[in-house]
């Protein structure tokens, strides 16, 4: 018997298996998906909860979070082909211009 | 009325102020009116509070309380002067002799680039004396003490440029500290025992109630204060200090270490009697120390050849005699001869400074000679001053020291006084001996001075010859009020003086003591004159003893000479060590263990620094995993906190 | 019955795909597996009655935004000499522990606050119908809201990349 519950354990397993690729890994770019993958989970966990509730607006909102995450790539894509263009890298333990350039 | 008597110590701390903050301004002329008619003012003053004192009786003294200084639990401690029969008589000498050196100095110091600040501190130091001399409580006799520690290292160290008298002043000060300190025990003393420090509660209780002191207890006071007294008034052990201050100025040293500084331990034993009275071992202390110092200078000043360093151990000789007084419970004779001696040994130095001026700064003997025509008052007054410091009747010094050589003969503490009496006899001959030894190689026979300086000699101007005749007038007369009975006086010094210090009886019936003081009468006449023959025949006849002596007897001569090296023996005993240790602390425990304390800190802060600065390298991931973790935290408190 | 059989399968290459994700070396095959966890959510969005979202899914988040990660890719072109840095980082340790930590919570919250009877689905649960509505009335202020905001990150990003095309201009005109 495949309960709600089942379904938002998988979408905890995802969301953590997204947030430790988002802190640990250096490329940029698999950075940002990993963050999709986040995203992913708590879709996941919205409809599973539609389900449940009998609630539509559990569809909605994925629906809202797919919009806002396209955008977020598009920007933050063009982010990253800035910053590559620019310094070359695509490696986030480059990006240290907050750091003070005196420090060891 | 009797609230005047703060104002007597008031003026000079006036003039103190007044030439110590804008003297390098104003001119000379008026540095010194400052500088002496406040002294006098003050003299003036301290006669008038005598007449007023005469006027209450017997039983009379005057206080004057300011206000309440320092109050804690039951212990208080008052701002207050006291005026009884001591105390004024001291005032008088401090004062009178005090503004007497204040007018010699103006012709002394006439040009010195630093006249405002020797005025200044000369001030000072009569501002501290009669404070001490005044004071009504122990506290603020100690403040004076400290006072007057504290201007002779500023006036012995007066031209500090040199820096030979630069330390002079310094050894001054450190000596005196150690005995500050045995005086501060003493105190603290009397206050765990007494409960305080104010001198007539002091009496008044050790009178009622007797008991709140052991004999043990006051011996040992009585020996701390007395270590104090050692320090301040130059006795066996703490004495170093005083032929070095020979540094200072003359009139200084005529001031402040002949006159009056260096007799306020005598003073303070004399004001504590009542409890001296109750420890008797520390009496016999205090006398055994002080005829034996007397005697043990007297024996230095014989070789010696800087005309102030023989008058400096004829100081040091001289205060032995008054602890002597004292110490066997005479306390007015030592009062007594106090009061000679600031006359005759004030007047002795002011004399040698008339002859250090006239002789452009000369003051080896051995190049003296030949004074009498070209400084006829000087050459007058000295003899006067030496005839009185060797006793010999009418003279002042002859009353006082007598009184204290019967005194000690008869003292009711028993017959250990004849031990006492017998040291000051023959440190009477040494005395009468190396003083005309002095008179007769400075003042006479052929000058044996270089022709530039023998072009030079004058007689003192009268501001200050003035002052030697003055000085030579109290030599001759001063000793006339403290005429004993056997001669057929009143003995008005020590009747005055009855209230506040108490005859203590002698260890002879009445028929007894007539004899014996006739007896003791004869041996000192003797014994001035064997030694004024002596030196005499020395250094007047036959001048080539001396050398023979010097010359047979080199070891000895050299022992004496070298004032039997004392201050090497410290140096060794003491000061060596003393460095050592500082070393050890500073080298060694400043620098490894303190430092290394910082050091040790420091590291440990950049450390913790080091480790915290991995937080903040830049990178994006560390910042997102801390976070994450507060998330966590956030989240674990809220879930968890309601389950 | 049907359900578990769909899900358990689903369920797991869902989870060993998004691990690959994670955990690979090379930038490509990473968007690729995440390509393939995107298409498989889109099951289980299905199987959840969310139709018009499981399309929407594989239409918006597969097909176009992992197609412009991988346009990305291509563009900066990353050689495989860039891809051998370190795979994993040094904190990952505390980071494993972080995460699994994250899940353990997670797990607990869900577990504990299941209500226990499922709701009665309507008829048309899940249809582009229903979805329609929502949108036109409960959620309209909401929809507005995004399309200001795709406008938005659509100028951002042509800002963004404006001052390159400058550059690269000038650097072709010398």
């Amino acid at each position: 018997m495949i309960t709600t519950t089942h379904y938002l354990i998988l979408a905890a397993v995802v969301f953590a298996i997204g947030a430790f690729g988002v802190l640990t890994r250096r490329n940029l770019l698999v950075m940002l998906m990993s963050v999709e993958l986040m995203l992913n989970a708590a879709n996941l966990t919205f409809v599973a909860f539609a389900k449940d509730l009998g609630d539509m607006g559990g569809h909605i909102f994925p629906i809202f979070i797919m919009t806002v995450a396209a955008c977020e790539v598009a920007v933050g894509l063009a982010i990253i082909i800035t910053i590559f263009r620019l310094g070359d890298t695509s490696d986030v333990l480059d990006l240290t211009f907050m750091k003070d350039i005196k420090s060891g | 009325m009797d609230n005047v008597i703060w104002i007597i110590p008031l003026l000079p701390l006036a003039g103190f102020l007044i030439n110590g903050l804008g003297g390098r301004r104003l001119p000379d002329r008026l540095v010194s009116f400052v500088g002496v008619s406040l002294p006098i003012a003050s003299f003036v003053l301290s006669v008038w509070a005598f007449l007023q004192l005469l006027k209450l009786g017997e039983e009379g003294e005057i206080t004057c309380t300011l206000y309440s200084w320092i109050f804690s639990g039951n212990f208080e401690v008052s701002l207050a002067f006291l005026l009884d029969p001591l105390s004024c008589v001291m005032a008088l000498v401090v004062s009178g002799v005090g503004s007497a050196i204040h007018l010699y100095s103006v012709g002394y110091m006439h040009g010195d680039k630093s006249y405002a600040r020797y005025f200044s501190f000369l001030n000072l130091f009569l501002f501290s004396m009669l404070v001490l001399v005044l004071a009504e409580d122990l506290v603020l006799l100690f403040l004076g003490w400290e006072g007057v520690g504290l201007c002779s290292y500023l006036l012995i160290g007066f031209w500090f440029d040199d820096m030979e008298k630069a330390k002079a002043g310094k050894k001054a000060f450190i000596v005196n500290r150690i005995g500050d300190f045995g005086f501060f025990i003493g105190m603290a003393l009397i206050v765990i025992t007494i409960g305080t420090l104010n001198v007539p509660g002091m009496k008044e209780i050790l009178e009622n109630n007797p008991g709140v002191i052991t004999t043990g207890m006051a011996t040992a006071v009585t020996l701390f204060l007395f270590v104090g007294a050692t320090g301040k008034s130059a006795q066996i052990p703490l004495y170093v200090w005083l032929p070095d201050a020979m540094a200072g100025p003359t009139p200084v040293s005529a001031l402040i270490h002949a006159a009056t500084m260096v007799t306020a331990g005598v003073y303070m034993i004399a004001r504590l009697n009542f409890l001296y009275v109750l420890a008797p071992t520390t009496m016999i202390i205090v006398a055994l120390i002080g005829s034996f110092t007397a005697l043990y200078a007297a024996t230095i000043g014989i070789a010696q050849n800087d005309i102030k360093k023989v008058l400096a151990y004829s100081t040091i000789s001289q205060l032995g005699y008054m602890f002597t007084a004292v110490g066997v419970g005479a306390f007015s004779a030592g009062i007594f001869h106090l009061m000679t001696h600031a006359f005759f040994k004030a007047l002795l130095f002011l004399g040698a400074g008339s002859v250090i001026h006239a002789m452009s700064g000369e003051q080896d003997i051995r190049k003296m000679g030949g004074l009498r025509e070209k400084m006829p008052v000087t050459f007058w007054t000295f003899l006067i001053a030496t005839l009185a410091i060797s006793g010999i009747p009418p003279l002042a010094g002859f009353f006082s020291k007598d009184e204290i050589l019967w005194k000690a003969f008869s003292t009711h503490l028993g017959s250990i006084g004849i031990l006492f009496w017998a040291l000051g006899l023959v440190a009477a001959v040494v005395t009468a001996f190396y003083m005309f030894r002095l008179f007769f190689m400075a003042f006479t026979g052929e000058s044996r001075a270089s022709a530039d300086v023998k072009k030079h000699i004058h007689e003192s101007p009268f501001s200050m010859s003035s002052v030697l005749l003055l000085l030579g007038l109290l030599s001759a007369i001063g000793g006339f009020i403290g005429v004993p009975e056997l001669l057929g006086g009143h003995n008005t010094f020590e009747r005055f003086l009855e209230p506040v210090l108490p005859h203590l009886g002698s260890r002879f019936s009445e028929h007894d003591a007539h004899f014996w003081e006739i007896v003791l009468l004869v041996f000192s006449l003797v014994a001035a004159a064997t030694g004024i023959f002596l030196a005499y025949v020395m250094y007047v006849r036959r001048a080539d003893i001396p050398k023979k002596f010097a010359k047979n007897y080199k070891a000895v001569y050299g022992l004496v000479y070298d004032k039997y090296r004392i201050d090497e023996l410290y140096e060794i005993v003491f000061i060596k060590p003393f460095f050592a240790l500082g070393w050890i602390f500073s080298g060694v425990i400043d620098n490894w263990i303190v430092d290394g304390i910082v050091r040790l800190l420091t590291a440990m802060t950049a450390g913790l620094g080091r480790l915290f600065n991995a937080s903040q390298d830049g990178d994006v991931r560390v910042y997102g995993r801390v976070l994450l973790g507060g998330l966590l935290l956030i989240l674990i408190i809220v879930v968890f906190g309601r389950v | 019955m049907i359900e578990a059989i769909i899900f358990y399968p689903t369920a797991a290459v869902i989870v060993v795909f998004s691990l690959m994700v994670v955990l690979h070396k090379s930038p490509m095959r990473s968007a690729m597996f995440l390509l393939g966890t995107l298409f498989f959510m889109a099951f289980i969005f299905a199987l959840l009655s969310a139709h018009f979202v499981a399309v929407i899914q594989i239409l918006v988040y597969a097909g176009g935004i992992v197609v412009l990660i991988l346009f990305s890719i291509m563009l900066l072109n990353i050689k495989k000499d860039e891809i051998n840095y370190e795979r994993i980082s040094n904190g990952r340790f505390v980071t494993l522990l972080t995460s699994g930590l994250l899940f353990i919570i997670l797990a607990v919250v869900f577990l504990t606050i299941y209500s226990g009877s499922p709701a009665e689905l309507p008829a048309e649960f899940g249809t582009i119908r229903e979805v329609g509505k929502l949108m036109i009335t409960n959620y309209l202020f909401a929809f507005e809201a995004i399309s200001l905001l795709v406008i938005a990150s659509l100028v951002a990003a042509v800002v963004l990349v404006r001052g390159l095309i400058y550059k690269s201009q000038e650097g072709d005109d010398s």
